[in-house]
């Protein structure tokens, strides 16, 4: 991450270092002409004929071009592919993936139960009558009103929904990832300002695995930050970890949550991560603990198998 | 003395050997990128000619690769320009790769002119 921000900082600067240069050298070269007898328009001319192709030139000095301080994107991107070749950081993925998905579809049938509830107070009400604010907390306040509130708290949920939804799906991942960063970011910075004890260490530590799972997606997300610089490629998802498995585990984990969501949280948490847990269990079990051992049945996935 | 060859009738630079010549040419003091491709040409007698195309991304690898240092600085016709300067670790390149491409082309030579190597002398590591 510190070297897509490098990266980012730092393009202009490197593109003006080696336009700078470009020029100097052509001042140089045409100064060198016109000496031999040139006109200063005809010896510029003919600098740039001798240079040749500036557009090669500037390509490959981009793409040859130090980054001193900081590690650049592209050994970024390169460690990720190293990476993305690794069973145990592959299983790792999917689980952070299922787990964090699991949280926000939990998160979102909490906001579910508490809107649904009925209202403890008007909410226009509170601006009217003053006294009720006695002994509630400033966040309790919040809270109350935001749940009173249906259009927003209803799409906020919502949005807990999606990105879960988006971040089990494992093919669509890499956009609720970035959904989810952002979602436990406003989270991280809420609890913060409020004052909660602990709840900001526990986001922080969802927060980070966030930041993983984006990483882990960066090359996907190259367009974004390269401009016109040259793309390095990084093998997409293949093998197992992109096995239609793991959809079907999270569109399990996702209905199985909201039909118990109707039960109790407790229920509801319990169904979640136990399907989860189990999911991962019998993948490793069926397919590749026999694999692994070189017996048993092979497990095919889908991009071997085209 | 004889005449230099036309810009088109001159021999490429071997593959592997730009990084060797560059390094060579600022061994003494620093220099800019134009400099560096009129050195290596007149200390050729003209033979060799760097492309632009290729000296400057070697410039920049070579920085990358920390065997030289760049800085911004005057040239002798008062412009500004990106001056090189060797480092230690590129005078040590320079001098393995050096002493390699001196005993692959006395070998090479000596296989042209049909000499007999003895066991063990000139003896390198060659890739196709």
């Amino acid at each position: 991450m510190l070297g897509l921000i490098h990266e980012a900082h730092c393009a202009k600067d490197i593109d003006r270092a080696i336009e700078d240069e470009l020029a100097s050298h052509l001042a140089e070269c045409a100064a060198e002409l016109a000496a031999s007898g040139l006109s200063e328009q005809e010896a510029l001319a003919e600098a740039h004929r001798r240079f040749g192709d500036i557009g090669a030139y500037i390509a490959a000095c981009r793409r040859e071009a130090p980054h001193e301080r900081f590690p650049s994107l592209n050994h970024c991107l390169r460690t990720i592919q190293h990476a993305r070749s690794s069973t145990a950081l592959q299983l790792a993925t999917i689980c952070a993936r299922l787990f964090l998905g699991s949280v926000l579809i939990t998160i979102a049938c909490i906001m579910g139960i508490v809107a649904i509830s009925p209202p403890m107070h008007d909410s226009v009400a509170w601006t009217s009558d003053m006294r009720r604010l006695e002994g509630m907390l400033p966040v309790e306040l919040l809270l109350r009103i935001l749940a009173d509130s249906w259009p927003l708290w209803s799409f906020i949920g919502a949005i807990h929904a999606l990105a879960g939804a988006l971040l089990v799906t494992q093919r669509l991942a890499t956009l609720g990832a970035g959904l989810a960063l952002a979602l436990f970011a406003s989270m991280f910075v809420f609890t913060l300002s409020f004052g909660f004890m602990g709840t900001p260490m526990l986001l922080g530590g969802l927060l980070l695995l966030c930041a993983c799972l984006v990483a882990w997606d960066l090359d996907s997300l190259q367009p974004l930050f390269r401009h016109h610089r040259e793309a390095i490629e990084v093998e997409p998802e293949s093998g197992w970890i992109s096995s239609p498995f793991w959809a079907c585990l999270g569109a399990t984990m996702v209905l199985a949550t909201a039909v118990a969501f109707a039960l109790n949280v407790a229920a509801m948490l319990l169904t979640t991560f136990g399907i989860g847990v189990a999911g991962v269990a019998i993948f490793l079990f069926r397919f590749l603990l026999p694999k692994a051992l070189g017996r048993g049945r092979r497990f095919h996935p889908r991009s071997q198998q085209a | 003395m004889p005449k230099p060859p036309n810009r088109d009738e001159r021999p490429e630079i071997p593959p592997g050997t730009l990084d060797l010549l560059i390094l060579r040419s600022i061994t003494r003091e620093p220099q800019h990128g134009y400099a560096i491709a009129r050195t290596i040409k007149e200390q050729s007698g003209a033979t060799l000619l760097v492309e632009e195309g290729s000296l400057y991304p070697a410039l920049h690898r070579l920085v990358r690769l920390k065997h030289v240092t760049a800085e911004w600085g005057t040239s002798e016709n008062n412009r500004k320009a990106r001056f090189y300067r060797i480092t230690p670790a590129g005078r040590k390149r320079l001098a393995a790769d050096a002493d390699l491409w001196r005993r692959v082309s006395s070998a090479v030579t000596a296989v042209l002119d049909g000499a007999d190597l003895r066991p063990g002398e000139g003896r390198t590591a060659c890739s196709a």
